[in-house]
């Protein structure tokens, strides 16, 4: 039934070609903004402030700060959406695993420990394949956007080139809960992110690669 | 432009005594801005609907909602004669609702924020083509201390109410776009209104029963059939009016204007002309005995009744449907103190599970006869149900009355009877008063009603505490009395209205289990109507003429019962633990310890929360938290009684762990718990652990044998942890219920029940179950409990007289007021705290309730506890043994202050505070407090007995003695905060002097106090907190603080930014800042366009503080530095922290302190 739809959606969705800014942050001015429908994030264990007084950045310090999206259970990347992420990796000498957004039980996106950005999902058999892995060179600040479409189709765009695209594999239908989100911690101690995030968008809505670009761009 | 300004005076003035003014009124009869729409069109003085779609649309309504301050819709219509009886009179959209349903009954309320409708439905259909009054009321009533905050709606049907029904946590739904609407709502076509419309009144607040009733009765419209309107034949009249003009005595002018009132009130009138035509000559004499026994000879249509004081008129023909009672003068003011129809009764019965049905003396079915025997009268009334006899006695001043009430049906309950009612006549408006058993005292009562006491309330409760009332002004007084000395359980209704003062006690009439009828209501006690000479302080003195010829609970004194330790305590303490957090157990300890020690006296600590809920449910089961005894013990040791909390009415509906399940509720609570004629129970609510929402606890019944029993081990238990005295909280204090439950032993409706068979054993045998030295003391002021509860805990608002005190002086201890939360800093948080507390001193009171963050970070308030503390100890025997003397008369007044108490109500106190107390050997005290921190003057005339006084001021040496020649009136000038006390000594004997001396050496003694020398930071657990040290001048940045709260600091700790809004607070935990002493603060800040706004406080203490205070403007993002002064020194070992009121997003990079 599902794939039955994916022709119509697909057409409705590169129509409209508006997406809902789920959530919109802005962590780079003197206030931190946020414009979308969800309230800003609740930071636990030492979030602080980073970048320059110019340009600010929510800073995440590698050890066990995190922050979490309220009332964020409800977006499922997986059921057509959009997450774009602006950040900067610093380098752990542990480990080089950082995660940068988790939907646990649902889907992930961070940095693998080959230098590599990495996305993956759950199905409903509630395994998670080997997922995504794309080179990205994180010894600069990235852009990173990523947009999956109900047919399972994806596109990976950073700094406003497309990294990667093609249809997830999936054994089962994917998995959907009401968790919520985390931003910069998951999967233990050797996943915690350390770096900075600029940027934040989640968008119910995928977009087409040339406006992942202009997105991603600078 | 005087002109101008007098005339807006005068305007003011006359809204002022006018009473409430409707929002919206509009008479038809005149032009308007009302819009008619789809066909309503105008008449003569009125709009006509066509029950189609037609409407009138208010301009400018859009806006008016229900809130708090309670709605009022009254309208004057008349309806077409149609099958569907359906209307929509009055409404605005999805929100409020004013109309009559199908089955012609008033139906009519608002809807809440969950979009349910909450409807009150109620009265008959009226005949169509008929004008009538239909009103509706929605007020609010939020009492915390009973879980009870709701929303009421009440119908009335000329005047009359005719439904009312309470919404409990109900939160209206309000709509500020829907304009209100006439003639049509939520019954669309269905129910649009076919009729007429001539007026409506619409008013933003709740008006009162009394005010409802005037709007009808005084509307020409509906010439309302009134029981005192009878139309007097035009012979009697002019007789009337020709007697009174050649009447001599003032005993003959009010006879015969009593006769013109039985006439009004439905006396037969031919009878009346006959008699006067008779006794004509009456009037002519010059003695009032002469004309009573001219007046009572030969004749059997009524009596005259004579006093030296008083003087009645009893009806003794049977005839007509008046109150046989149709005058009652008091002499020596020369005034008739009824009005309207004076004293009535009002009888409900019902027949097995039917409803209940309404008989009152007015009515046809009810026949009468009289006998009356020189001040002595027996009247009898005949129903079709019942018998009813009333005993009236007018004895000096007094006209005392009874009424006992017979089933005579086999199939008929008496069921309640409302006796006795009066309505009293106004007196000199606007000047006039009216004391509430509450003390409250309001002027102008028929306009203002009361203010911080429902108009109906329950006995024996706090709202309705004594038996009586009074009614005065300079002119004469009225004592309202119903003398119970059983003190059984009773409602009071108090209703201010143009026609007179209505006063109404009612009672419930007791039957055995399965008895359908022929049972009877017994008189309680006397009611009493007593004129007299003065005010609220003359009426406490004849109410204690009842209590202490009859009354159970009146005591000698000093009371032997009391716990010793209990009487002689001058300070209480709340002691908040809070559930599953032990460390807050060992704070407590500290602050407690450290207040003990500043204090040199041992004081009381009233401890809340300390049971465990991990057992079972909040007051419900009590056992104690692994923490609490412990800090019982530790209390204990160190010279601080402990009072644990108990609740002695509630069971909560889920009492299991952390209130999750039914443990006990189905298998016994329920059992316990009172029951309602329908079987239903009573509920109290109040917000669940998580305070997302509330839970019901059942009302328990206290006659319940299974209950009693478990209070009593409760308060053995309690003992044993450690208990040096117990607060049963809601006992007495909350309503009583009658109960029907069979399975509990006794009878049913028995308005005895409460506390005949439930408070006053349970609380006797708990007294003989624990040891002496333990003091009891429950919620509120109610009297039964005096001899049995030793304390009373008047937290509420303080009443405008010291009434209880005054009546029962030194019988009970009065314990704790709120304070306001003072810990919620703000302009008023210090000289609030010193009124209150000089408040309490003054009126002989124990002091304190506050919680130890509300006065340990404040020196100067610790000071003065402790001066007020060792002033009460030393001047004990006074207050143990003294009565209170009647308040200062002042040649000076000193003047008001006014502040907002935690009730949310205005309380105005005295500038200057005074109390007089008398013990039996002839020593008193008089009491002057300034708890100002300003100079006050004032001039008081002290009118005490006794020969002489010895006045003792702070820092004197020898106090002044002088010879009372009766009009002592010195001008006395109180510095802040200072204390004097005059001495009034029996004699002016040595023995005098050397009190005086002593006196005055207690006052110099405690004028020589100081301040606690090191904060509580430095104190127990607290000083071994480790502190971060501060340098001189350093800089104090984000590296020092221990926690951050809706903010961020930066990466490198120079700054902490994006300040959520309203939420931020910085705690930087303990720092010393070693010895040196600084005054001034340094705060370094940014703040950029569109984040300016709130400000930036910087606080130390336990509570804690602000000490500065800086606004955030604009600085374009540039760091700024601003020195400011601190509001105390600071020095050593403080606990600090930031908070961002109402601020947004500003940066902020540190601060240091200056000297």
């Amino acid at each position: 039934m599902k794939k039955s739809l994916v022709p119509l959606l697909c057409c409705c969705v590169l129509i409209s070609g508006f997406a809902a800014e789920i959530a919109s942050y802005d962590f780079t001015g003197r206030e931190m903004k946020s414009t979308g429908k969800l309230e800003l994030p609740f930071f636990t264990n030492d979030v602080k402030i980073g970048g320059t007084d110019r340009m600010r950045s929510l800073y995440f310090n590698g050890e066990k700060s995190r922050a979490s999206i309220p009332d964020s259970g409800s977006f499922h990347l997986l059921k057509g959406g959009t997450v774009l992420v602006k950040l900067k990796v610093e380098t752990k000498p542990e480990s080089g695993c950082h995660m940068f957004i988790l939907k646990t039980g649902e889907w992930c996106l961070g940095k693998a420990k080959d230098d590599k950005l990495y996305f993956n999902f759950s199905s409903t058999d509630g395994k998670a394949g080997p997922g995504i892995r794309v080179r990205c060179d994180f010894s600069k600040t990235q852009h990173i956007g990523i947009s999956v479409f109900p047919d399972d189709k994806y596109i990976i765009c950073a700094n406003g080139k497309k990294l990667a695209s093609g249809v997830l594999t999936m054994p089962s239908a994917p998995l959907y809960n009401e968790k919520g989100i985390l931003i910069g911690s998951g999967w233990g101690a050797v996943w915690n992110f350390k770096g900075d995030i600029f940027n934040l968008k989640l968008l119910d809505e995928p977009l087409s690669e040339a406006q992942l670009n202009a997105a991603t761009g600078e | 432009m005087k002109k101008l300004i007098c005339l807006t005076l005068f305007l003011w003035g006359c809204l002022a005594f006018a009473g409430k003014q409707p929002l919206y009124h509009y008479d038809f009869a005149r032009n308007t801005d009302i819009v008619l729409e789809n066909g309503a069109v105008r008449g003569k003085d009125y709009i006509r609907f066509n029950g189609k779609n037609s409407r009138a649309v208010i301009p400018g309504s859009e806006k008016f909602n229900l809130t708090e301050k309670g709605i009022t819709f009254a309208c004057i219509v008349r309806f077409d004669d149609r099958e569907i009886i359906g209307q929509d009179m009055i409404s605005k959209g999805e929100s409020l609702l004013f109309s009559r349903n199908d089955a012609g009954a008033v139906y009519c309320g608002f809807r809440n924020r969950k979009q349910q409708w909450l409807l009150n439905c109620g009265g008959p259909k009226v005949e169509p083509w008929t004008w009538v009054h239909y009103a509706m009321v929605v007020s609010y009533s939020n009492d915390p201390g009973r879980g009870d905050r709701n929303y009421t709606v009440s119908s009335f049907l000329n005047g009359e109410k005719i439904a009312s029904v309470k919404f409990n946590e109900a939160d209206p739904f309000q709509e500020r776009n829907t304009p209100l609407v006439l003639g049509y709502g939520k019954g669309h076509q269905l129910w649009a209104m076919k009729g007429d419309m001539a007026e409506v009144m619409i008013f933003d607040q709740a008006l009162s029963e009394g005010e409802v009733e005037d709007l009808a009765l005084d509307n020409p419209r509906l010439n309302l059939k009134r029981k005192d309107r009878h139309p007097i034949m035009e012979a009697l009249s002019t007789e009337l009016t020709a007697l009174t003009e050649n009447t001599i005595l003032p005993e003959g002018k009010w006879l015969l204007s009593a006769v013109r009132r039985a006439a009004r009130n439905g006396a037969d009138q031919q009878s009346l002309l006959s008699l006067l035509r008779q006794k004509k000559a009456a009037f002519a004499l010059h003695d009032p005995i002469a004309l009573q026994k001219t007046w009572n000879e030969n004749q059997r249509i009524c009596r005259m009744m004579l006093s030296d004081e008083m003087a009645a008129l009893i009806m003794i023909d049977g005839k007509g449907t008046l109150f046989p009672l149709t005058g009652l003068y008091d002499r020596p003011a020369g005034k008739e103190m009824l009005s309207s129809y004076g004293l009535y009764w009002t009888v409900d019965y019902r027949k097995g599970k039917g409803r209940l049905e309404s008989a009152m003396n007015y009515d046809d079915n009810v026949s009468w006869e009289a006998e009356c025997s020189g001040n002595h009268a027996v009247v009898r009334w005949k129903h079709p149900f019942f018998e009813a006899e009333a005993e009236l006695d007018l004895k000096g001043k007094r006209l005392e009355t009874s009424l006992d009430v017979r089933s005579t049906s086999r199939d008929h309950l008496v069921f309640q009877v409302s006796y006795p009612c009066v309505i009293l006549a106004l007196k000199e408006t606007p000047r006039d008063q009216y004391l509430h058993m509450t003390g409250e005292l309001v002027e102008n009562p028929s306009v203002n009603g009361l203010r911080n006491t429902p108009s109906m309330g329950y006995y024996p409760a706090s709202h309705v505490p004594m038996q009586f009332c009074a009614y005065y002004d300079k002119g004469g007084a009225v004592y309202f009395a119903f003398e119970d000395p059983k003190a059984i359980s009773k409602r009071f209704i108090f209703k201010g209205q143009k026609r007179g003062i209505e006063l109404a006690w009612m009672s419930w009439a007791p039957y055995e289990v399965g008895q359908t009828g022929l049972n009877r209501y017994e008189f309680s006690g006397k009611g009493v109507i007593e004129a007299f000479r003065g005010d609220w302080y003359d009426a406490a003195h004849i109410y204690r003429r009842f209590l202490k010829n009859k009354a159970f609970w009146w005591c000698e004194i000093p009371r032997k019962n009391m716990s010793p330790w209990f009487a002689e305590n001058t300070l209480w303490i709340l002691a908040m633990l809070n559930y599953r957090n032990a460390a807050e157990a060992e704070t407590l300890k500290d602050h407690l310890l450290y207040l003990r020690n500043y204090f040199e006296l041992p004081f009381g600590s009233h401890v809340y929360f300390w049971e465990d809920l991990g057992i079972g449910a909040r007051f419900t089961h009590f056992f104690p938290a692994s923490y609490s005894l412990p800090f019982f013990q530790f209390l204990n040791e160190h010279g601080i009684g402990v009072k644990p909390y108990t609740n002695v009415q509630l069971w909560a509906t889920l009492d299991g762990p952390y209130e999750k399940t039914d443990w006990m509720y189905s298998s016994h609570g329920k059992k316990y718990a009172i029951k309602n004629f329908n079987g239903s129970l009573n509920y109290e609510r109040y917000q669940t652990l998580s305070r997302k929402s509330t839970m019901p606890w059942a009302v328990i019944c206290p006659a319940c044998p299974e209950w009693q029993q478990k209070q009593i081990a409760n308060a053995e238990r309690f003992v044993s942890y450690g208990a040096k005295a117990i607060y049963y909280d809601e006992m007495l204090a909350a309503r009583p219920y009658c109960c029907f439950d069979e399975s509990h032993g006794h009878k049913m409706n028995d308005p005895a029940m409460w506390l005949q068979d439930g408070y006053l054993p349970m609380m006797r045998a708990i007294r003989e179950k624990v040891p002496a030295y333990v003091g009891h003391d429950t919620e509120g002021f109610e009297e039964p409990m005096v001899g049995l509860q030793d304390g009373f805990l008047c937290w509420a608002a303080p009443s405008s007289t010291p009434l209880s005190k005054t009546v029962f002086g030194p019988r009970m201890e009065l314990i704790g007021r709120l304070f306001s939360y003072i810990w919620q800093f703000n302009s008023q948080t210090e000289q609030r705290f010193y009124s209150i507390l000089g408040r309490q001193f003054a009126s002989a009171e124990q002091l304190g309730w506050f919680q130890t963050r509300e006065i340990i970070d404040y020196p100067e308030m610790m000071l003065y506890t402790k001066q007020l503390m060792h002033l009460k100890n030393g001047l004990f025997k006074y207050f143990r043994e003294g009565e209170s003397l009647r308040p200062l008369e002042w040649k000076k007044a000193p003047g008001k202050y006014r502040f907002l108490h935690e009730s949310r109500k205005y309380i105005t106190v005295d500038r200057v505070l005074s109390g007089a107390y008398m013990r039996d050997d002839g020593m008193g005290i008089v009491l002057l407090v300034n708890p100002m921190l300003q100079k006050e003057n004032a001039q008081p005339v002290f009118r005490y007995p006794g020969k002489a006084f010895a006045l003792c001021e702070m820092n004197t040496k020898e106090p002044r003695i002088l010879l009372n020649d009766g009009n002592y009136s010195p001008e006395l000038s109180f510095r802040p905060l200072e204390v004097k006390l005059l001495l009034i000594g029996k004699e002016n004997t040595e023995i005098f002097h050397a009190e005086a001396r002593r006196v005055q050496n207690l006052l110099n003694k405690v004028a020589q106090f100081r301040k606690p020398d090191k904060p509580v930071e430095y104190f127990g657990g607290l000083g071994k907190i480790p502190a971060q040290n501060v340098m001189d001048g350093q800089m104090v940045t984000g590296g020092f603080l221990q926690k951050i709260t809706g903010a961020l600091p930066a990466k490198d700790n120079t700054f902490v930014g994006w300040i959520r809004w309203n939420n931020a607070l910085l705690t930087y935990g303990m720092l010393d800042f070693g010895e040196k002493v600084y005054s001034r603060v340094e705060i370094s800040y940014s703040v950029g366009e569109g984040e300016s706004g709130g400000s930036l406080e910087l606080r130390f203490g336990e509570a804690p503080i602000p000490y500065a205070v800086v606004p955030l403007k604009n600085s374009d993002g540039e760091r700024i530095t601003a020195t400011v002064p601190l509001r105390y020194q600071v020095t050593g070992r403080r606990r600090v922290s930031i908070r961002f009121p109402k601020a947004k997003s500003c940066t902020f990079y540190g601060w240091r302190l200056l000297p």
